[in-house]
Protein backbone atom coordinates (compact mmCIF):
# COMPACT_ATOMS: atom_id res chain seq x y z
CA UNK A 1 0.00 0.00 0.00
CA UNK A 2 1.35 3.37 -0.86
CA UNK A 3 0.20 6.88 -1.36
CA UNK A 4 0.80 8.12 -4.86
CA UNK A 5 0.75 11.67 -6.05
CA UNK A 6 0.43 11.51 -9.78
CA UNK A 7 0.41 13.95 -12.60
CA UNK A 8 2.84 16.64 -13.64
CA UNK A 9 1.61 19.02 -10.98
CA UNK A 10 3.13 16.86 -8.31
CA UNK A 11 6.45 16.15 -9.90
CA UNK A 12 8.40 18.00 -7.28
CA UNK A 13 6.10 17.27 -4.39
CA UNK A 14 7.57 16.52 -1.01
CA UNK A 15 8.62 12.88 -0.81
CA UNK A 16 6.44 11.01 1.61
CA UNK A 17 8.33 9.96 4.68
CA UNK A 18 7.98 6.35 5.73
CA UNK A 19 5.93 5.74 8.88
CA UNK A 20 8.12 5.93 11.92
CA UNK A 21 7.30 4.22 15.18
CA UNK A 22 10.44 4.96 17.16
CA UNK A 23 12.26 8.21 17.78
CA UNK A 24 13.84 9.12 14.47
CA UNK A 25 17.16 10.79 14.18
CA UNK A 26 18.81 12.87 11.51
CA UNK A 27 22.15 12.00 10.04
CA UNK A 28 23.81 14.21 12.65
CA UNK A 29 22.26 12.18 15.44
CA UNK A 30 19.81 14.90 16.45
CA UNK A 31 16.09 14.12 16.63
CA UNK A 32 14.29 14.96 13.42
CA UNK A 33 11.56 17.58 13.25
CA UNK A 34 8.71 15.11 13.62
CA UNK A 35 10.22 13.68 16.78
CA UNK A 36 10.80 17.13 18.24
CA UNK A 37 7.23 18.13 17.42
CA UNK A 38 5.92 15.09 19.28
CA UNK A 39 8.03 16.03 22.29
CA UNK A 40 6.80 19.63 22.08
CA UNK A 41 3.22 18.44 22.01
CA UNK A 42 4.02 16.54 25.19
CA UNK A 43 4.99 19.86 26.73
CA UNK A 44 8.76 19.47 26.58
CA UNK A 45 10.17 22.94 26.22
CA UNK A 46 13.71 21.84 25.43
CA UNK A 47 12.43 20.19 22.25
CA UNK A 48 10.98 23.48 21.11
CA UNK A 49 14.24 25.23 21.90
CA UNK A 50 15.93 22.79 19.51
CA UNK A 51 13.41 23.69 16.80
CA UNK A 52 13.92 27.41 17.39
CA UNK A 53 17.69 27.02 17.12
CA UNK A 54 17.27 24.87 14.03
CA UNK A 55 15.00 27.27 12.16
CA UNK A 56 15.61 30.76 13.52
CA UNK A 57 18.21 31.47 10.81
CA UNK A 58 15.92 30.42 7.99
CA UNK A 59 12.89 32.25 9.32
CA UNK A 60 14.85 35.41 10.06
CA UNK A 61 16.44 35.37 6.59
CA UNK A 62 13.09 34.79 4.93
CA UNK A 63 11.54 37.72 6.76
CA UNK A 64 14.50 40.00 6.07
CA UNK A 65 14.25 39.13 2.39
CA UNK A 66 10.51 39.77 2.42
CA UNK A 67 10.55 43.02 4.36
CA UNK A 68 14.00 44.41 3.59
CA UNK A 69 14.07 45.46 7.22
CA UNK A 70 16.30 43.51 9.58
CA UNK A 71 15.31 45.40 12.74
CA UNK A 72 11.61 44.60 12.39
CA UNK A 73 12.48 41.11 11.16
CA UNK A 74 13.81 40.31 14.64
CA UNK A 75 10.46 41.09 16.25
CA UNK A 76 8.50 39.39 13.50
CA UNK A 77 10.62 36.25 13.82
CA UNK A 78 9.92 36.23 17.54
CA UNK A 79 6.21 36.43 16.82
CA UNK A 80 6.47 33.54 14.39
CA UNK A 81 7.99 31.21 16.96
CA UNK A 82 5.61 32.29 19.70
CA UNK A 83 2.60 31.78 17.44
CA UNK A 84 3.99 28.42 16.32
CA UNK A 85 4.35 27.26 19.92
CA UNK A 86 0.75 28.22 20.66
CA UNK A 87 -0.44 26.45 17.51
CA UNK A 88 1.68 23.33 17.92
CA UNK A 89 -0.99 21.35 19.76
CA UNK A 90 -3.10 21.61 16.60
CA UNK A 91 -0.28 20.67 14.23
CA UNK A 92 -1.22 17.35 12.69
CA UNK A 93 1.92 16.70 10.66
CA UNK A 94 0.05 16.73 7.36
CA UNK A 95 2.88 18.84 6.07
CA UNK A 96 6.50 19.16 7.02
CA UNK A 97 7.11 21.17 10.17
CA UNK A 98 9.20 23.74 8.34
CA UNK A 99 6.57 24.39 5.65
CA UNK A 100 4.03 24.81 8.44
CA UNK A 101 6.43 27.22 10.16
CA UNK A 102 7.00 29.04 6.86
CA UNK A 103 3.25 29.45 6.57
CA UNK A 104 3.09 31.10 9.95
CA UNK A 105 6.03 33.29 8.97
CA UNK A 106 4.32 34.17 5.72
CA UNK A 107 1.12 35.16 7.50
CA UNK A 108 2.94 37.22 10.11
CA UNK A 109 5.02 38.97 7.47
CA UNK A 110 2.09 39.51 5.13
CA UNK A 111 0.02 41.07 7.91
CA UNK A 112 2.91 43.34 8.82
CA UNK A 113 3.48 44.39 5.22
CA UNK A 114 -0.20 45.07 4.76
CA UNK A 115 -0.29 47.25 7.86
CA UNK A 116 2.85 49.08 6.92
CA UNK A 117 1.79 49.28 3.29
CA UNK A 118 5.32 48.70 2.17
CA UNK A 119 5.66 48.54 -1.56
CA UNK A 120 2.75 48.74 -3.97
CA UNK A 121 0.68 46.71 -1.52
CA UNK A 122 -2.17 46.18 -3.88
CA UNK A 123 -4.11 43.00 -4.03
CA UNK A 124 -2.33 41.52 -6.93
CA UNK A 125 -3.95 40.47 -10.11
CA UNK A 126 -1.48 38.00 -11.53
CA UNK A 127 -1.44 39.73 -14.84
CA UNK A 128 -1.74 43.24 -13.49
CA UNK A 129 -0.25 45.65 -15.96
CA UNK A 130 1.79 43.01 -17.64
CA UNK A 131 0.54 40.53 -20.12
CA UNK A 132 3.61 39.25 -21.83
CA UNK A 133 3.05 36.47 -24.27
CA UNK A 134 4.71 33.30 -23.17
CA UNK A 135 8.06 33.16 -24.82
CA UNK A 136 8.26 36.87 -25.33
CA UNK A 137 11.58 38.40 -24.45
CA UNK A 138 11.55 41.07 -21.81
CA UNK A 139 13.54 44.18 -22.40
CA UNK A 140 15.30 46.18 -19.69
CA UNK A 141 13.51 49.44 -19.03
CA UNK A 142 16.55 51.20 -17.69
CA UNK A 143 17.67 54.02 -19.90
CA UNK A 144 21.21 54.01 -18.62
CA UNK A 145 22.73 50.60 -19.09
CA UNK A 146 25.57 50.11 -16.65
CA UNK A 147 28.94 50.67 -18.19
CA UNK A 148 30.88 48.84 -15.53
CA UNK A 149 30.46 45.74 -13.42
CA UNK A 150 28.22 46.49 -10.49
CA UNK A 151 29.47 46.03 -6.96
CA UNK A 152 27.79 43.57 -4.62
CA UNK A 153 26.30 46.35 -2.54
CA UNK A 154 24.80 48.02 -5.55
CA UNK A 155 23.47 44.73 -6.88
CA UNK A 156 21.93 44.00 -3.48
CA UNK A 157 20.24 47.38 -3.50
CA UNK A 158 18.91 46.82 -7.01
CA UNK A 159 17.53 43.43 -6.02
CA UNK A 160 15.90 44.85 -2.90
CA UNK A 161 14.32 47.65 -4.91
CA UNK A 162 13.08 45.22 -7.54
CA UNK A 163 11.55 42.92 -4.92
CA UNK A 164 9.69 45.87 -3.45
CA UNK A 165 8.05 46.34 -6.81
CA UNK A 166 6.38 42.95 -6.42
CA UNK A 167 3.28 42.35 -4.38
CA UNK A 168 3.92 40.44 -1.13
CA UNK A 169 2.30 37.37 -2.66
CA UNK A 170 4.56 37.34 -5.69
CA UNK A 171 7.62 38.25 -3.65
CA UNK A 172 7.01 35.35 -1.29
CA UNK A 173 6.62 32.80 -4.06
CA UNK A 174 9.72 33.81 -5.98
CA UNK A 175 11.84 33.98 -2.82
CA UNK A 176 10.63 30.61 -1.53
CA UNK A 177 11.42 29.05 -4.90
CA UNK A 178 14.67 30.71 -5.86
CA UNK A 179 16.27 31.43 -2.49
CA UNK A 180 14.82 28.81 -0.13
CA UNK A 181 14.62 26.15 -2.80
CA UNK A 182 11.14 24.94 -1.88
CA UNK A 183 9.15 22.79 -4.27
CA UNK A 184 5.89 24.01 -5.77
CA UNK A 185 3.95 21.89 -3.29
CA UNK A 186 5.95 23.20 -0.33
CA UNK A 187 5.37 26.76 -1.51
CA UNK A 188 1.65 26.08 -1.88
CA UNK A 189 1.60 24.71 1.67
CA UNK A 190 3.59 27.68 2.95
CA UNK A 191 1.54 30.45 1.41
CA UNK A 192 -1.80 28.67 1.39
CA UNK A 193 -2.69 28.58 -2.26
CA UNK A 194 -3.03 26.07 -5.07
CA UNK A 195 -0.19 24.68 -7.14
CA UNK A 196 -1.55 26.47 -10.17
CA UNK A 197 -1.48 29.77 -8.34
CA UNK A 198 2.10 29.13 -7.25
CA UNK A 199 3.22 28.57 -10.83
CA UNK A 200 1.26 31.52 -12.13
CA UNK A 201 2.68 33.85 -9.47
CA UNK A 202 6.14 32.52 -10.13
CA UNK A 203 5.75 33.18 -13.83
CA UNK A 204 4.72 36.80 -13.38
CA UNK A 205 7.16 37.48 -10.55
CA UNK A 206 10.01 36.25 -12.71
CA UNK A 207 8.80 38.29 -15.65
CA UNK A 208 8.71 41.43 -13.56
CA UNK A 209 12.12 40.80 -12.01
CA UNK A 210 13.62 40.00 -15.39
CA UNK A 211 12.38 43.34 -16.63
CA UNK A 212 13.81 45.14 -13.64
CA UNK A 213 17.06 43.23 -13.24
CA UNK A 214 18.06 41.91 -16.62
CA UNK A 215 20.76 44.55 -17.01
CA UNK A 216 22.15 43.52 -13.61
CA UNK A 217 22.60 39.85 -14.28
CA UNK A 218 23.76 40.46 -17.81
CA UNK A 219 26.37 42.86 -16.45
CA UNK A 220 27.48 40.69 -13.57
CA UNK A 221 27.36 37.37 -15.42
CA UNK B 1 -0.72 10.59 -35.58
CA UNK B 2 0.55 12.78 -32.83
CA UNK B 3 -1.26 12.38 -29.46
CA UNK B 4 0.20 15.61 -28.04
CA UNK B 5 -0.28 18.50 -30.42
CA UNK B 6 1.89 21.52 -29.75
CA UNK B 7 0.10 24.22 -27.81
CA UNK B 8 -0.85 27.38 -29.61
CA UNK B 9 0.58 29.34 -26.77
CA UNK B 10 2.36 27.96 -23.76
CA UNK B 11 0.51 28.85 -20.62
CA UNK B 12 2.07 30.22 -17.45
CA UNK B 13 2.15 26.92 -15.62
CA UNK B 14 3.76 25.06 -18.49
CA UNK B 15 6.35 27.78 -18.98
CA UNK B 16 7.17 27.79 -15.29
CA UNK B 17 7.61 24.04 -15.11
CA UNK B 18 9.68 24.11 -18.29
CA UNK B 19 12.02 26.73 -16.82
CA UNK B 20 12.35 24.67 -13.65
CA UNK B 21 12.80 21.39 -15.51
CA UNK B 22 9.60 19.75 -14.29
CA UNK B 23 7.89 18.81 -17.55
CA UNK B 24 6.71 15.32 -18.36
CA UNK B 25 8.33 13.77 -21.44
CA UNK B 26 5.14 14.38 -23.43
CA UNK B 27 5.02 18.02 -22.42
CA UNK B 28 8.67 18.41 -23.24
CA UNK B 29 8.06 17.15 -26.76
CA UNK B 30 5.29 19.70 -27.15
CA UNK B 31 7.48 22.51 -25.88
CA UNK B 32 10.34 21.53 -28.14
CA UNK B 33 7.96 21.66 -31.05
CA UNK B 34 6.88 25.12 -29.99
CA UNK B 35 10.51 26.15 -29.78
CA UNK B 36 10.83 25.58 -33.49
CA UNK B 37 8.43 28.43 -34.14
CA UNK B 38 9.31 30.51 -31.07
CA UNK B 39 13.07 30.30 -30.72
CA UNK B 40 13.14 33.27 -28.35
CA UNK B 41 11.57 31.05 -25.73
CA UNK B 42 14.94 29.48 -25.07
CA UNK B 43 16.42 32.90 -24.36
CA UNK B 44 13.56 33.54 -21.99
CA UNK B 45 14.31 30.34 -20.12
CA UNK B 46 18.00 31.18 -19.83
CA UNK B 47 17.13 34.65 -18.61
CA UNK B 48 14.89 33.23 -15.88
CA UNK B 49 17.64 30.87 -14.82
CA UNK B 50 20.16 33.71 -14.65
CA UNK B 51 17.70 35.64 -12.52
CA UNK B 52 17.41 32.71 -10.13
CA UNK B 53 21.18 32.52 -9.88
CA UNK B 54 21.40 36.24 -9.15
CA UNK B 55 18.83 35.98 -6.34
CA UNK B 56 20.53 32.96 -4.78
CA UNK B 57 23.90 34.69 -4.95
CA UNK B 58 22.77 37.87 -3.23
CA UNK B 59 19.98 36.87 -0.87
CA UNK B 60 20.65 34.63 2.13
CA UNK B 61 18.53 31.56 2.75
CA UNK B 62 19.91 31.35 6.29
CA UNK B 63 20.89 34.33 8.43
CA UNK B 64 21.18 34.18 12.19
CA UNK B 65 19.30 37.01 13.93
CA UNK B 66 21.41 39.46 15.95
CA UNK B 67 22.08 38.11 19.46
CA UNK B 68 20.83 34.63 18.53
CA UNK B 69 21.10 33.24 22.06
CA UNK B 70 19.02 36.09 23.38
CA UNK B 71 16.60 35.55 20.52
CA UNK B 72 16.06 31.97 21.63
CA UNK B 73 16.14 32.63 25.36
CA UNK B 74 13.49 35.30 25.05
CA UNK B 75 11.16 32.93 23.25
CA UNK B 76 11.78 30.19 25.78
CA UNK B 77 11.16 32.56 28.68
CA UNK B 78 7.95 33.65 27.06
CA UNK B 79 6.60 30.16 26.54
CA UNK B 80 7.70 28.95 29.95
CA UNK B 81 5.89 31.82 31.59
CA UNK B 82 8.86 33.88 32.64
CA UNK B 83 8.80 35.33 36.17
CA UNK B 84 6.62 38.38 36.18
CA UNK B 85 7.75 41.29 38.30
CA UNK B 86 4.87 43.32 39.63
CA UNK B 87 5.69 46.94 40.09
CA UNK B 88 3.68 49.77 41.60
CA UNK B 89 4.30 51.64 38.43
CA UNK B 90 2.58 53.29 35.56
CA UNK B 91 2.20 51.27 32.44
CA UNK B 92 4.58 52.47 29.82
CA UNK B 93 4.31 51.04 26.37
CA UNK B 94 7.58 49.62 25.22
CA UNK B 95 8.78 52.02 22.58
CA UNK B 96 9.79 50.06 19.54
CA UNK B 97 12.85 52.22 18.97
CA UNK B 98 14.07 51.66 22.50
CA UNK B 99 13.75 47.92 22.19
CA UNK B 100 15.32 47.78 18.82
CA UNK B 101 18.56 49.52 19.68
CA UNK B 102 19.15 46.95 22.39
CA UNK B 103 19.42 44.20 19.87
CA UNK B 104 21.18 45.97 17.08
CA UNK B 105 24.32 44.17 15.89
CA UNK B 106 26.52 46.79 17.49
CA UNK B 107 25.03 46.09 20.87
CA UNK B 108 26.60 42.65 21.24
CA UNK B 109 30.22 43.83 21.08
CA UNK B 110 29.30 46.75 23.29
CA UNK B 111 27.89 44.35 25.82
CA UNK B 112 30.89 42.07 25.58
CA UNK B 113 33.19 44.95 26.29
CA UNK B 114 31.27 45.68 29.43
CA UNK B 115 31.28 41.99 30.32
CA UNK B 116 27.58 41.88 30.74
CA UNK B 117 24.55 43.38 29.18
CA UNK B 118 21.24 43.77 30.81
CA UNK B 119 18.35 43.85 28.50
CA UNK B 120 15.27 45.34 29.98
CA UNK B 121 12.23 44.67 27.95
CA UNK B 122 10.32 47.18 29.92
CA UNK B 123 11.52 49.99 32.11
CA UNK B 124 9.17 51.69 34.48
CA UNK B 125 9.44 54.23 37.16
CA UNK B 126 7.00 54.80 39.96
CA UNK B 127 4.15 57.16 39.53
CA UNK B 128 2.07 57.92 42.55
CA UNK B 129 -1.46 56.74 42.44
CA UNK B 130 -1.13 54.44 39.50
CA UNK B 131 -0.68 50.72 39.90
CA UNK B 132 0.21 48.52 37.04
CA UNK B 133 2.27 45.50 36.21
CA UNK B 134 5.42 45.35 34.26
CA UNK B 135 7.85 42.68 33.19
CA UNK B 136 11.60 42.96 33.42
CA UNK B 137 14.09 40.40 32.29
CA UNK B 138 17.80 40.26 32.53
CA UNK B 139 20.00 38.53 30.05
CA UNK B 140 23.77 38.13 30.07
CA UNK B 141 25.40 37.26 26.75
CA UNK B 142 28.45 36.01 28.62
CA UNK B 143 27.58 32.43 29.68
CA UNK B 144 29.78 32.81 32.75
CA UNK B 145 27.50 35.51 34.07
CA UNK B 146 24.10 34.65 35.51
CA UNK B 147 21.65 37.53 35.61
CA UNK B 148 18.45 37.56 37.60
CA UNK B 149 15.98 40.37 38.05
CA UNK B 150 13.47 40.75 40.86
CA UNK B 151 11.44 43.47 42.44
CA UNK B 152 12.57 44.59 45.86
CA UNK B 153 9.86 45.99 48.10
CA UNK B 154 12.53 47.43 50.35
CA UNK B 155 14.28 49.30 47.59
CA UNK B 156 11.12 50.03 45.66
CA UNK B 157 12.96 49.08 42.51
CA UNK B 158 13.93 46.24 40.27
CA UNK B 159 17.17 44.67 41.44
CA UNK B 160 19.46 42.99 38.97
CA UNK B 161 21.65 40.34 40.53
CA UNK B 162 24.76 39.44 38.54
CA UNK B 163 26.72 36.35 39.49
CA UNK B 164 30.12 35.73 37.95
CA UNK B 165 30.73 39.29 36.83
CA UNK B 166 34.33 40.42 36.67
CA UNK B 167 35.39 43.12 39.08
CA UNK B 168 34.56 46.61 37.92
CA UNK B 169 37.61 48.93 37.93
CA UNK B 170 37.53 51.51 40.70
CA UNK B 171 37.98 54.35 38.28
CA UNK B 172 34.91 53.49 36.25
CA UNK B 173 32.21 56.03 36.72
CA UNK B 174 28.78 54.55 37.06
CA UNK B 175 25.79 56.78 37.00
CA UNK B 176 22.26 55.66 37.71
CA UNK B 177 19.17 57.11 36.14
CA UNK B 178 15.71 56.82 37.50
CA UNK B 179 13.71 56.84 34.34
CA UNK B 180 9.99 57.40 34.34
CA UNK B 181 9.23 57.38 30.70
CA UNK B 182 10.73 57.08 27.29
CA UNK B 183 9.22 59.01 24.46
CA UNK B 184 8.81 56.69 21.48
CA UNK B 185 11.48 57.49 18.97
CA UNK B 186 10.51 57.86 15.36
CA UNK B 187 12.84 56.17 12.91
CA UNK B 188 16.07 58.13 12.76
CA UNK B 189 15.08 60.34 15.69
CA UNK B 190 16.75 60.33 19.10
CA UNK B 191 15.12 58.61 22.06
CA UNK B 192 14.52 60.94 25.01
CA UNK B 193 14.38 59.52 28.54
CA UNK B 194 12.61 61.50 31.26
CA UNK B 195 13.27 61.65 34.97
CA UNK B 196 11.13 59.62 37.34
CA UNK B 197 10.66 62.45 39.81
CA UNK B 198 9.97 65.00 37.10
CA UNK B 199 8.44 63.41 34.00
CA UNK B 200 8.67 66.67 32.11
CA UNK B 201 12.44 66.82 32.54
CA UNK B 202 14.52 65.06 29.92
CA UNK B 203 17.67 63.57 31.44
CA UNK B 204 19.19 61.46 28.74
CA UNK B 205 19.11 61.41 24.95
CA UNK B 206 20.03 58.31 23.03
CA UNK B 207 20.78 58.64 19.35
CA UNK B 208 22.82 56.72 16.79
CA UNK B 209 26.29 57.96 15.98
CA UNK B 210 27.86 57.97 12.53
CA UNK B 211 28.49 54.23 12.66
CA UNK B 212 24.97 53.47 13.96
CA UNK B 213 26.34 52.88 17.44
CA UNK B 214 24.68 54.36 20.53
CA UNK B 215 25.53 57.91 21.57
CA UNK B 216 24.32 59.03 24.95
CA UNK B 217 23.92 62.69 25.74
CA UNK B 218 23.62 63.37 29.45
CA UNK B 219 21.42 66.39 30.10
CA UNK B 220 22.15 66.51 33.83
Amino acid sequence: MEAVLSGPMFMDAVPLAPPVATPSLRSDGEPDDAELVIRCQAGRHEAYESLVVRYRGRIYAMIVNMTGNDADAWDLSQDVFLKAWKALPRFEARSQFYTWLYRIAHNVTYDWLRKRKIGPGTEFDDALGQTPAAGAVTVPQGTDPPDARLGNKEVGARIAAALEELSPEHRAVVLLKEVDGLSYQEIADSVGCTLGTVMSRLFYARKRLQTLLRDVYETTA
Amino acid sequence: MNPTPPPDDLNEELMTRWIDGHLTPEELVAVERALAVKPLMMREKESAQHLGGLLRQHLPSVMEPPSPEFFTSRIMEEIKGAPVVTLPAAPVARPAGFRSWLRQPWFAPLASAAAVALLFLAMNGARPGIVATSVARAYAPDPKVVANAFYSEEAGAVVIDLQGLEAVPDDREIRAYDVADAAPAAPGKPLVLHAANDPDRAILVLSPDASAGPRFRDLN
